[in-house]
């Protein structure tokens, strides 16, 4: 039996099925007559997975992250979970590296980390030139003279060369867990995923049935009914439509060719069943003050201006991180852990 | 405080790939940039590469300033990625 697909290269992909050619992917394939739905509809812009299992895939993908299912009992905070996952990963004991780029999520992860260890010499920033870009004066202000850093054009390759004893830390999934920010529209944007289509900014916070191209729903609402948290706005839509069919690509993105043994050594932040949950049963907004998008992600910026980075956590917006970058000719990453290049 | 970035930074565009000249890619900008005082939100949200002019062989900063507009309108794929921390212009590419 040929092993299912974890993560795949949309690109080549793509060119594959358009020039009519996919015999040379056929063993990985499950429903090829799928994919001009998922191309009508604007969901080859990234790799995406129903992680509910309700939407067929044109490709055999391996469901092995299903959502977790509502919890009445669950009550942490963002706080408490956040704790857990540092607790637990400074627990390893080992050298932690922190893959940085410069975006909210891995600048969170980096200042809380570097903020609870005893050995500040147990942290080691890594990033790309585009990290010290879109961290504004992050870098020069409060990484530069303090943390050990390495800045590389392609730091991914760093991750997989390095054979020393240490952990890699992300901040992935964190996008998965809090969604896309209320002025993310794929219509103004050179680069956007799948859920950034979805609704207008003056429609975000209508009722999802009636601001949603209708055939595009019935495509979606298996998946939308199999949904853990209850959807109604578009805004709801496209936080689910990140959670749940973005998760595999930000969980592979950084992972595709590399060996089994270093894939152990890096930890995506965010990739919590814990985490997973408090997305899930929150009551807390997404955006704390509607219409401000430098509001979202504000239980990050409240913890990031208590370690001093007061304007960052005031003024950063949302950017696409560009972190990995995997060979042109790189279609699959495999279930067991086999890359395909064709 | 000396700045960590006070250069040319090239932007680099990661696609369209160029058929068998797979690595040969386009540009998205060439700008001054310095990493204390800047502020440009644009450059800060990019989705390119960003590389310091020190990895770029064979830059002439001034010639393709001058037709930098060009350029990147037509996607001229004048940039060739030869290793990790190595890029070169072929201007070639440029004409």
């Amino acid at each position: 039996m040929v092993p299912r697909i974890l993560h795949y290269n949309i690109f080549p992909i793509t060119e594959t099925f358009k020039r009519k050619n996919v015999m040379r992917i056929f063993p990985y394939l499950n429903n090829p007559k799928i994919f001009s739905i998922y191309e009508k509809f604007g969901m080859n812009r990234n790799a995406v997975y129903d992680r509910s299992g309700s939407i067929p895939h044109y490709l055999n993908m391996a469901p092995i992250h299903p959502m977790p299912a509502y919890d009445p009992s669950f009550k942490k905070s963002f706080e408490d979970v956040v704790k857990e996952r540092v607790d637990e990963i400074i627990s390893l004991n080992k050298k932690i590296k922190i893959c940085w780029s410069g975006g909210l999520d891995s600048t969170f992860v980096l200042f809380t980390l570097y903020n609870a260890v005893n050995d500040k010499s147990q942290i080691e920033v890594y990033g790309t030139y585009s990290s010290v870009i879109e961290s504004g004066d992050v870098f020069d202000l409060f990484v530069k003279d303090k943390i050990p850093f390495k800045i590389s054009i392609f730091p991914t390759e760093e991750v997989k060369n390095i054979s020393e004893d240490c952990i890699w830390v992300t901040g992935f999934q964190g996008n998965q867990l809090f969604g896309p920010t209320d002025n993310f529209f794929a219509c103004d944007r050179p680069t956007a995923f799948f859920h950034h289509t979805l609704g207008t900014k003056e429609t975000i916070y209508e009722n999802y049935r009636k601001n949603i191209n209708q055939e595009l729903l019935e495509f979606l609402q298996p998946a939308i009914d199999a949904s853990p948290r209850k959807i109604e706005t578009v805004a709801d839509l496209r936080w689910y439509c990140i959670f749940n069919m973005d998760w595999y690509n930000g969980l592979y993105a950084m992972k595709g060719e590399m060996t089994a043994e270093k894939m152990k050594s890096v930890y995506h932040f965010f990739d919590t069943e814990e985490f997973q949950k408090w997305a899930i049963h929150t009551k807390d907004p997404w955006t704390k003050v509607p219409g401000n998008p430098n509001t979202h992600r504000w239980q990050m910026r409240e913890a990031l201006t208590e370690y001093g980075l007061d304007k960052y956590a005031r003024e950063k917006t949302k950017a696409i991180s560009c972190f990995s970058s995997n060979k042109t000719n790189w279609y699959f990453l495999l279930e067991n852990y086999k890359n395909i290049y064709l | 405080m000396k700045p960590f970035l006070d250069c040319y930074i090239f932007e680099v565009k990661q696609w369209p790939k160029y058929g068998p000249k797979l690595e040969y890619y386009a540009l998205a900008d060439v700008y001054h940039y310095n990493s204390l005082t800047d502020d440009r939100e644009d450059k800060k949200q990019s989705p390119f590469i960003q590389i310091p002019e020190k990895f770029v062989r064979n830059a002439n900063i001034q010639f393709i300033l001058d037709n930098l507009k060009d350029i990147v309108e037509n996607n001229k794929p004048i940039i060739k990625r030869i290793n990790d921390d190595l890029w070169e212009i072929d201007y070639e590419f440029a004409k």
